[in-house]
């Protein structure tokens, strides 16, 4: 081949800062850092950028998020299901993106996880509605108890009652408490988010090879659109929006609310003025919790902004639907529609698999999926949604006690320290306070954060590499695959962006490989000069050509499709062909080498 | 202005042959040729003045004796003229009888003399690929409809298309002078009424002009060609010649070397076709076509007759002639005289061949056999199973000279490769006839219920392009190319191809004509989304109703609705012993989700994936 094979990506030690970005290791844990001292083993494994969950640079304490799920994912392969392949998913954060790397299980030990994997998975399988019944009430605990926690500045004094009731606790124990708390419920939750999680891709993942197996070809998305859930948790707030925008139809608010711009104040006590305004009030209030607990993000970030506090995103949308509903338009999800769309795509396939036995498995299969893949839509909502959304309200909180406190300008503030960090500012907040001093971080803080705030502007600038290092052969991983959709095409093309010399695409119009020699025809006067096993490359073939496909190896045309003459008339000798490169007979020559590939549509040329 | 002018006749001694003989039928004259040859090998035909010659013998001695027997009458009518025809000619300008053939010496021996510098074999074999390409693509067009005139679609057209291009005449031109040329030969060598021969005449005059002004424009700027080659001559100091001279030369090729060419072509065809063990020979051995235009020379000589004054008392077949006696030569007859050629009427390809000899030996002998070799090299090697459709009529133009029929239909068998390929015997073959209404098409092509590269049967493929569909399954446009999904009607790929041209009905002319799709139209998708799906919808209907898959051929009309024109079983795939991916037993249970974990499809795939 004419270019130089580029295999490898670049490793995180070549790929320095960006200017202006130096010393952002310092920004995070340093168990996240690419370390000097562990360079030859760090280079040895693939790593690419998760930017499906976390597309932006972290800011100091937002790494929370991918610390505490990567680390609870990893636990349930590892330690609690001990899936047989699979252990969890190694991360490191480079340059304010963070990098995943999945950790194999070694070859020789997986047949000894799978017994234990068949009892673990097998009992969450069989009991899957009643430990899912479980678990809502375990997140529910663990969302009550975050609204719970209370962050106050510091009183003046220790409240007398707490001294007559002999307590013996000051304030700064119950700030550092409920902070720590935080951190454990956010935590607890990420615990419970991926306890269903895997085993719902692996149920989910099971059907889809079986699916890929029996139906080679079967559309991704129809595999989805079999298992799909229709009454979805995670589509209740907007159900709620819509169900509001009826009601102020039917109370004749239609005016009030959508007159004039989204100033939530002003529409709402417009809508209070209304003879039944109070009504649609109430309900407005009822449905905002849980329901507008709900990021406008993925909730992976404490910027993503949540609707219960950006309620002109909900009443915006609200208005939206009024809108539509005095146009006469029909805003109800079709669930019956949906369903019965879902049972058509399901019978479909059902009928294309290729026997009653492969039928059989795929009923149970399916029946599984659909037993256990919702879950995969339900946590989104209790965990991204609802939980953290309560998380970064409650963290916002202590962001604007301790911005009250001098520690710096803004509630948001906080996000540019790291939460092992914030311990000590905690600590510092009740320390001056308890010896009767400033405290420092009103001295080190606004300059600090100002500095981090120019490292992570620097930071942005920089697109992230997407991988690092060198990929597998092949991708096999099978989160990586499902969760990343990280496959070795994928990778592939990842590396040969751009640079493509000395290889054709065109259609892929007849299976099959061939080496062998070109033999480029200008038309049917130099047919004479085909050689037997020579590879025809022609602009176009003709059904006159039609003997001629006796004598060759394969066809490459310059036009045609999957059904012009060559890729036909191909078929039916069985010869690969490649149809439509566009520009096969200039670009190759006669007596040159060329491997033609039916199967990816591909030429290459070898010499 | 020379003409023939009859001499007084001889009395007649076989007056019932020269009843008999129909001079401007060559339809089927063998018959009376042999009798001739037997009975009166040399005889008068009173309808033409013409003492007619027969035997191979004594043609032979008049072209060896152009002294005795001039070729002065070659160009002029057998019969004389309307008086308005000479004023018309006259008062045009049209001061040629004949480019060379009718010339004598000295004139001729200057002329030839000089036209052969520039008819050299290198001009000859250089026009082989322009051949070649010519006959490829004219055979390229009928190639895949398995019927055609080859008269029409190739042996009326290639000759002219060579030698027009040889004498520089410009595309655009070629109608015109075609229609000049046959006005020419009807002119000299036909029997038409009055009215007819004023217009010719009037043809023949533009003609001739348009040679003048074609020899002066190579004076004013040179060119490759052979009015310009002659020109280059003449200026490079052989005047030997005047201009209108250079003009009547190149004037007489266009005739010498295209209507003998076309009926060599034809005829040749005709009788090669004619005795399939002849064609079946040349199929097999390529190496035997020279011998066979040889021998299709002979039996099928393009000029089947020629004349000839005899200007001193001669004696010819022992038939004493005086003077100015003008002479017709069955070259036809000579050419299948039994007593030189054993079977005169076989085409033997191990025939010792016999030349003809003479000063007048056609100049572009050579062309017409190069002309000759290819054709029949690109036939044998494109359509090995032509034959002659059976039952028809040869109809030939009333003339004397140029023998070739008007039409030659033939027929070939398009699916030979296939049924070879899967060994079946035409003796399995049944055919239907389908009578459909024609629907206006905006958009046709194809569709198949599976992709037909993979197999996958979750997918319809559709080929689309603008018109009928004719141009998709022909190949002559790259169509546009859509994959759906077929349970969720989504299309997953699509590629949008340049669709330069389009068939569409022309009721009127009750025909179908192509034409080009305008610039700005030939990128754009032949489908809108909802269409692909609507095509596919059809499609896997048909599927559904025949419960395999199916290859469908649709079109949709100006309307927007879509038809379904044809319906056939899918053949490869659905043929095929096993599955493209054979699985093994699907598994079921806790276990088997273990194994997907286990044995992930990526891994599986691995050896397409990782080539």
């Amino acid at each position: 081949m004419s270019t130089t094979e580029v295999n490898r990506f670049i490793s995180p030690y070549d790929d320095p800062a960006p200017e202006g970005a130096e010393g952002w290791e310092e920004l995070y844990p340093y168990y996240l850092h690419f370390r000097q001292d562990r360079r030859e083993f760090e280079d040895g494994r693939f790593w690419f950028a998760d930017l499906q969950h976390w597309p932006t640079v972290f800011k100091p304490f937002d790494t929370i998020t991918v610390e505490f799920a990567i680390k609870c994912l990893g636990q349930y392969n590892t330690r609690h299901l001990l899936i047989p392949p699979a252990n969890g998913i190694d991360y490191r954060v480079h340059n304010g993106y963070v990098y995943m790397s999945p950790v194999p299980v070694p070859e020789e030990q997986i047949p000894e996880r799978v017994p234990q994997f068949l009892e673990r998975a097998g009992h969450y399988f069989a009991n899957w509605s009643s430990l899912l019944e479980n678990w809502e009430r375990k997140i529910r605990r663990v969302i009550g108890d975050l609204e719970a926690l209370e962050f106050e500045p510091l009183p003046e004094v220790v409240p007398l009652e707490w001294i007559k009731e002999g307590r013996g606790l000051d304030n700064t124990f119950a700030l550092t408490q409920s902070y720590n708390r935080a951190i454990e419920l956010a935590y607890e939750a990420f615990q419970y988010h991926f306890e269903f999680l895997n085993l719902g891709y692996v149920a989910y993942l099971d059907f889809f090879t079986f699916c890929k197996e029996a139906l080679p070809g079967v559309a991704d998305l129809g595999i989805a659109k079999m298992v799909q859930g229709i009454d979805v948790v995670l589509f209740t707030p907007d159900q709620e929006l819509r169900t509001l925008a009826r009601l102020a139809v039917e109370l004749d608010l239609g005016r009030a609310l959508t007159e004039g711009d989204v100033d939530v104040d002003r529409v709402l006590s417009a809508v209070g003025l209304q003879p039944r305004g109070a009504e649609w009030l109430a309900a407005w209030e009822a449905a905002q919790d849980p329901w507008f607990n709900f990021s406008s993000g993925n909730g992976m970030y404490s910027t993503d902004r949540v609707w219960l506090d950006h309620l002109e995103i909900p009443l915006g949308f609200v208005r939206d639907y009024v809108h539509r509903l005095q146009d006469g338009e029909e805003i109800e999800r079709p669930t019956e529609q949906i369903r019965a769309e879902r049972d058509r795509i399901t019978a479909e396939y059902r009928e294309l698999m290729p026997d009653d036995e492969t039928r059989a498995a795929f009923d149970e299969k399916l029946g599984l999926s659909r037993l256990v893949f919702p879950y995969v839509e339900h946590h989104n909502f209790y965990i991204e949604h609802w939980s953290l959304s309560v998380f970064w309200r409650k963290i916002r909180r202590l962001g604007e006690v301790l911005a009250q406190a001098g520690f710096w300008a803004e509630p948001d503030d906080i996000f540019y320290v790291r939460r092992d960090e914030l311990q000590h500012v905690i600590f510092d907040y009740g320390n001056g306070w308890g010896v009767g001093v400033e405290p420092m971080g009103p001295y080190y803080w606004p300059a600090e954060i100002a500095r981090r705030k120019r490292i992570l502007a620097a930071l942005e600038l920089k697109a992230p590499v997407p991988a690092m290092n060198e990929p597998p052969a092949v991708v096999t991983e099978p989160f990586t695959i499902m969760l990343y959709g990280i496959t070795s095409e994928a990778v592939s093309s990842w590396l040969h962006a751009g640079a493509d010399a000395g290889h054709l695409g065109g259609m892929a119009a007849s299976p099959g490989v061939v080496e062998g020699v070109a033999r480029v025809v200008g038309g049917a006067e130099d047919l004479g000069t085909v050689q037997e096993g020579e590879i025809l490359v022609t602009r176009i073939t003709a059904p006159s050509w039609g003997p001629i496909f006796g004598r060759i190896a394969a066809a490459v045309t310059d036009i045609g499709g999957m059904m012009g003459h060559a890729a036909i008339v191909c078929r039916e000798y069985g010869l690969p062909a490649v149809t439509g490169t566009g520009s096969a007979t200039t670009s190759i020559h006669t007596g040159q080498r060329l491997r033609v590939d039916g199967n990816t549509g591909t030429v290459t040329i070898l010499d | 202005v020379v003409t023939g002018q009859p001499t007084s006749a001889p009395a007649c001694p076989h007056p019932e042959l020269a009843r008999d003989f129909q001079p401007f039928d060559l339809a089927e004259p063998f018959d009376f040729y042999a009798r001739a040859r037997a009975q009166a090998p040399v005889f008068y035909s009173p309808e033409i003045d013409y003492w007619v010659v027969t035997r191979y013998d004594d043609m032979r001695g008049i072209f060896r004796d152009p002294v005795t027997f001039s070729s002065e009458n070659t160009q002029a009518p057998y019969k004389p003229r309307p008086a308005e025809v000479p004023q018309i000619l006259e008062a045009g300008g049209f001061s040629v009888v004949s480019g060379l053939s009718g010339k004598q010496p000295p004139d001729h021996t200057r002329l030839r003399g000089f036209i052969k510098q520039a008819f050299t074999p290198r001009r000859v074999a250089s026009l082989e690929p322009e051949i070649r390409a010519i006959a490829a693509r004219m055979i390229e067009r009928f190639a895949g409809r398995g019927q055609a005139d080859l008269v029409v679609e190739l042996a009326r057209e290639l000759p002219a298309l060579v030698i027009f291009r040889m004498l520089g005449i410009p595309d655009a031109d070629v109608p015109q002078v075609k229609e000049w040329a046959q006005s020419r030969v009807y002119m000299n060598f036909g029997d038409r009424p009055v009215e007819e021969q004023v217009h010719h005449a009037e043809n023949l005059v533009r003609y001739w002009r348009y040679w003048r002004d074609l020899v002066q424009s190579r004076f004013a700027t040179p060119q490759d060609d052979l009015p310009g080659d002659l020109v280059g001559i003449y200026r490079q100091g052989d005047q030997t010649i005047t201009t209108d001279e250079i003009a009547a030369l190149v004037y007489g090729q266009l005739t010498a070397g295209h209507e003998t060419t076309t009926a060599l072509l034809s005829n040749g065809l005709k009788e090669l076709l004619g005795q399939p063990e002849a064609w079946q020979a040349i199929c097999r051995d390529r190496g035997v076509i020279p011998v066979a235009v040889e021998e299709l020379l002979r039996v099928s000589a393009p000029v089947f007759t020629w004349k000839r004054r005899v200007k001193a008392p001669a004696q010819v077949g022992g038939v004493d002639l005086p003077a100015g006696t003008n002479l017709l030569l069955l070259l036809g007859s000579a050419n299948h005289d039994d007593a030189v050629f054993e079977n005169p009427d076989r085409i033997d390809l191990g025939r010792e061949n016999a030349s003809r000899q003479g000063i007048h030996f056609c100049l572009g002998a050579p062309l017409a056999r190069l002309e000759g070799r290819v054709v029949l090299e690109e036939l044998s090697a494109r359509l090995p199973t032509l034959r002659l459709v059976p039952g028809q009529r040869f109809d030939y133009g009333a003339n004397t000279s140029f023998r070739g029929p008007s039409h030659l239909l033939v027929q070939w068998d398009t699916t030979a490769p296939y049924r070879r390929h899967h060994a079946i015997s035409e003796d399995d073959v049944r055919m239907a006839v389908v009578v459909q209404r024609m629907v206006d098409a905006r958009a046709a092509g194809v569709a198949m219920t599976l992709d037909p590269a993979t197999g996958d049967r979750t997918k319809v493929a559709i080929e689309a392009s603008f018109g009928l569909g004719e141009t998709v399954v022909s190949g002559t446009v790259t169509p546009d190319h859509f994959l759906v999904e077929k349970v969720l009607l989504e299309v997953v790929g699509s590629i949008i191809s340049r669709k330069e041209v389009e068939l569409v009905p022309d009721a009127a002319g009750r025909r179908v004509r192509e034409r080009a799709v305008e610039a700005d139209r030939q990128l754009s998708a032949t489908l809108s989304n909802e269409e692909v799906g609507a095509v596919a919808a059809r499609a896997k209907r048909a599927e559904r109703h025949y419960g395999c898959p199916q290859d469908i051929e649709w079109a949709i009309d100006r309307g927007g609705a879509v038809m379904l024109l044809q319906s056939r079983p899918e053949t490869v795939w659905s043929n095929k012993p096993q599955q493209p991916q054979a699985r093994p037993p699907a598994a079921t249970g806790l276990m088997s989700i273990a194994n997907t974990l286990i044995n992930p499809l990526a891994a599986r795939r691995a050896p397409d994936v990782n080539h």
